[in-house]
């Protein structure tokens, strides 16, 4: 009697197991990962995942082989951010998304033949700076400078589209985005590289 | 006669020695596993590309700041047209991974359509290259 009670108690703690890994969502619909670099089962006519994997990924590798880049005998103080990357056109895309994945790439890669200064951080840094001049902390363990590091090259760019409408209810989207490393003393740029591509489909989905 | 039986020993010893060494080595040999791909290969993830798919003289050069370059050549031999993406993975001669393999990038190419990809690595170490082709879309 006791080991059909314990087999009962035994079979329905494995049943309560089973049945609570495979509920699914409130919705009906299950969770489930799906790789980034492949075309959005959405097929919308915006900037996906892939495409700005894909676009960081060209600019990382034609940053990392310009000629004149390479051949400075200091690394240069580069800064990539979202604060001169416009967004001109229909597109609905988070600019930071292009921008950090771009500076994540290039800092992985560049390996110290760049340095990146992180103006994104400025006010704490300041307010760090502060409190050490204050003698509130120590001066830290590595250097102390008159200044923090000022800026060789700035990262600026656009996402430019056009969108074309098809009497069969579809819509074209081309997406023109271009890169650019300004020289932040003598004004020019020094590198630029775009990356494009046209969609077609039905523009019901919702970019946030 | 003493002497004769030991030398024979001897012998016999060195041979059994010689046997076991050579066995040893042909297991070796027959244990080694052998990997699945080569370096500087084109791996089709998707077989069924392969048969309409053309890669034609895959080569390297070396760029600006002393990275690699591969340039390869495609076209569609199919009688309509295909989408397909590419990455590529960059190793040293030792067949370990020298930089991040490089995003997917998508092609499509109209049947007879040829195209020139290229793809750059960005780390010197980095001197062999695999070219991964998926199809395209979801």
């Amino acid at each position: 009697m006791k080991k059909k009670i314990l087999s009962i108690i035994l079979l329905s703690t494995v049943l309560s197991a089973c049945n609570s890994t495979s509920s699914p969502h409130a919705s009906g619909l299950q969770t489930k990962y799906i790789d980034p670099t492949r075309e959005s089962a959405s097929s919308g006519i915006g900037i996906e995942s892939n495409d700005v994997i894909g676009m960081a990924d060209e600019m990382v590798r034609s940053i990392l082989n310009d000629s004149m880049i390479s051949t400075l005998d200091t690394p240069p103080r580069v800064v990539v951010d979202e604060t001169n990357f416009t967004l001109d056109g229909n597109a609905r895309i988070n600019r930071k998304l292009i921008t950090t994945r771009l500076r994540n790439g290039l800092s992985r890669a560049a390996k110290g033949k760049m340095v990146f200064v992180a103006r994104h951080g400025q006010a704490a840094i300041m307010k760090e700076r502060a409190l050490k001049a204050e003698g509130l902390v120590d001066t830290g363990t590595i250097r102390q400078t008159k200044a923090v590091a000022g800026v060789d090259f700035k990262l600026m760019g656009s996402i430019l589209t056009n969108d074309e409408r098809h009497a069969n209810g579809t819509t074209s989207r081309y997406h023109f985005i271009n890169f650019e490393l300004i020289d932040m003393e003598l004004g020019v740029i020094i590198w630029s590289d775009a990356y494009e591509f046209k969609k077609t489909g039905v523009d019901d989905v919702v970019y946030r | 006669m003493l002497f004769i039986d030991n030398n024979r020993k001897r012998i016999e010893l060195i041979k059994l020695s010689l046997l076991i060494c050579l066995s040893l080595t042909v297991f070796a040999c027959k244990t080694t596993p052998e990997l699945p791909l080569s370096l500087n290969s084109i791996q089709f993830v998707d077989q069924s590309m392969k048969e309409s798919l053309e890669t034609i003289n895959a080569s390297l050069s070396q760029t600006d700041a002393g990275n690699l370059s591969l340039n390869m050549l495609m076209r569609n031999n199919a009688k309509s047209a295909v989408s397909f993406e590419l990455n590529v993975n960059w190793y040293n001669s030792n067949f370990i991974a020298t930089e991040s393999a490089s995003a997917w990038q998508r092609v499509t190419l109209q049947p007879k359509e040829t195209h020139i990809f290229q793809n750059h690595s960005t780390n010197q170490n980095s001197s062999h290259y695999i070219v991964n082709i998926r199809r395209g879309g979801i």
